[in-house]
């Protein structure tokens, strides 16, 4: 288990992003790289996506598809969790997101924090490509992203 | 004939595409030189490409040094080698919205890159390769190829044999004698005879791809290698002329190779911890169907035939890497010990005639020889009567009646040839060596 986190400035506020945490569906939607999402009930969602990989090297392939199931734990003040697993490369991961919110006088502060398993493989492919410098990289895409949808 | 009981100047292990290379190239330099497969020609990873002799249109973007080699190394593949190269072309196709995104970007990098390009009006695309999706919205052409890999491996293997290389297969190096530093005996399996043999020579080379990692720590050192594979599925039905690619940073399911009468829908990255065993996975099956069939709506109807694997290695080594890296994707290791062994990892099909020549160079050096290259305009051996009228009686007879032109399954006939002739100078290379009597 190893612990990723980060802080990404939003110029939106923070009841339109909490709004948007709400409901993974909207959630996936905003996420860059997301092929096609189905919902499995109100709080999880099974995705398609990209992952970007071009720190890997490997020439053929700068991003790889990955089938995760993204639940939302807990919603709770200006907090929301979420439970995640998936497959990549052949291998299984699994993280608990939390995500906190805090309200700026042009914005919001988004804090994340995500707790990582990666599968046996996984692990190893870590010693060769850095995982968690390609996690952080999807987080800040993904955050992005929601900027993005909030926009339009 | 010259006699092998002695020692090599090189010894290469691998029979891909870069130790095949490699022996052809050090031959030529007038090294004595020894290749030791422990399968047949090919097996490994080269034998198992998808087929995609690359224009370099698909690293336009995110490699241009690579892509700039690829243009340049198919160019000579179609050359030295036309018997096994089809001139198909190539088209990337959007056919979806988040597709033309990237056209802008994959334009600049085919112009900077300077790759012969054409924006191709989609009803003309679809009126040319009739099966595309309907849901086109853009079309690049671009000069991509098909290359038949067991072709042009068996052609390197005859040439190198024909200048005086020594090509074994079924012998596999199982350890190394080291003294002071450097190697002095290779043992080897041979498979056929089941029986430990020894080879000497001056320097070895190792071109044994994802298995590079094992055969190094045979003789101590360390190359860390993780082996990710990639699967292609085959559609039992050639559905279009060219290779179709899509038009997207390069990602899993996006090429489609026509090869003879079949369609190769390519590929994947999944992580293996030993690259001998393999097996399928069905996500993977299904994520070609999917993605193949957004270019391709046949696909999902005539289905697959059977699924195949080829395995590159990711790399990490420790020590001196040694000359220039001509693409990101491959490594030259002079080993601090032992000595006289120089490593090669990585590298494509495509390039893998550029990656034996940057090799060949640093055997050169060690060696204390200063002969360039020659493979660059060196026309590959054909499996033709005239090409192997001087080896073999069989050979040149089995050459008339297996690639007759009038024949209905020349194609077949001829690429199946190019199996025999490695196996059959495999066995007279046995000869030479005093192996088998």
């Amino acid at each position: 288990m190893r612990r990723i986190s980060g802080e990404i400035l939003s110029q939106h506020r923070s009841e339109d992003l909490l709004g948007l945490l709400k409901t993974p569906s909207r959630f996936a939607r905003c996420i860059p790289g997301v092929i096609s999402y189905e919902n499995l009930d109100d709080k999880s969602i099974r995705v398609r996506a990209r992952l970007d990989i071009s720190d890997a090297g490997i020439p053929e392939m700068s991003s790889i598809t990955s089938t995760l199931t993204i639940t939302l734990a807990s919603i709770e003040g200006n907090m929301a969790r979420y439970r995640i697993s998936g497959r990549a490369a052949g291998s299984s991961y699994e993280a608990d997101l939390t995500i906190r919110i805090e309200p700026l006088d042009n914005g919001s502060m988004v804090t994340w924090q995500a707790d990582i398993s990666l599968g046996k493989l996984l692990e190893i492919l870590d010693r060769f490509v850095g995982v968690e410098e390609i996690a952080k990289r999807i987080a800040s895409l993904a955050v992005k992203g929601v900027e993005k949808c909030l926009k339009t | 004939m010259a006699t092998y009981g002695g020692r090599f100047d090189v010894a290469v292990i691998g029979g891909g595409i870069v130790g095949l290379y490699s022996a052809l190239d050090l031959t030529l330099r007038g090294f004595k030189v020894v290749l030791l497969e422990r399968g047949a020609i090919g097996s490994g990873t080269s034998g198992r490409m998808h087929g995609f002799l690359h224009s370099g249109a698909r690293y336009a973007v995110r490699d241009p040094n690579a892509a700039i080699e690829c243009a340049l190394e198919s160019k000579i593949v179609s050359e030295v080698a036309p018997h096994a190269v089809e001139n198909t072309g190539g088209y990337f196709v959007a056919v979806e919205r988040g597709d033309e995104d990237y056209l802008d970007e994959f334009l600049k990098g085919l112009r900077d890159t300077g790759i012969p390009h054409r924006l191709v009006d989609p009803g003309e695309a679809l009126e040319e390769e009739p099966n595309l999706s309907r849901s086109l919205r853009a079309v690049v052409e671009v000069p991509d190829m098909v290359v038949r890999a067991i072709d042009v491996l068996g052609s390197i293997a005859l040439s190198a044999y024909i200048e005086g290389a020594r090509i074994l297969e079924n012998a596999e190096v199982v350890g190394f004698k080291i003294a002071g530093g450097s190697i002095e005996e290779i043992s080897v399996r041979d498979k056929i005879s089941r029986s430990l043999r020894s080879v000497r020579a001056e320097l070895v080379v190792n071109a044994s791809g994802p298995w590079a990692g094992k055969v190094a720590s045979m003789a101590g050192a360390d190359i860390e290698i993780m082996p990710t594979a990639g699967s292609m599925i085959v559609i039992p039905a050639r559905l279009s002329r060219r290779i179709i690619n899509r038009l997207r940073p390069p990602s899993d399911g996006d090429i489609v190779v026509p090869y003879a009468g079949s369609s190769i829908v390519g590929t994947t990255a999944r992580v293996v911890e030993d690259p001998d065993q393999v097996e399928p996975d069905e996500e993977e099956i299904e994520l070609l169907l999917e993605e193949g069939s957004k270019m391709l709506p046949m696909i999902r109807r005539i289905g697959y035939t059977r699924v195949y694997y080829s395995i590159r290695p990711l790399l990490r080594a420790e020590g001196e890497m040694a000359g220039r890296e001509a693409t990101r994707d491959f490594k030259i290791y002079r080993h601090g010990e032992p000595r006289n062994m120089i490593s090669v990892v990585g590298g494509k099909f495509t390039t893998g005639r550029l990656v034996a020549e940057k090799v060949s160079d640093e055997v050169s050096k060690a060696l204390g020889s200063s002969k360039a290259s020659r493979t660059r305009g060196y026309r590959l051996r054909q499996a033709s009567e005239e090409d192997l009228a001087d080896i073999d009686p069989q050979l040149k007879a089995l050459a008339m009646d297996m690639c007759d032109k009038r024949l209905l399954d020349y194609e077949r006939l001829c690429s199946a040839l190019y199996r025999v002739i490695a196996h059959h100078i495999s066995l007279m290379s046995r000869k030479d060596l005093g192996w088998i009597l």
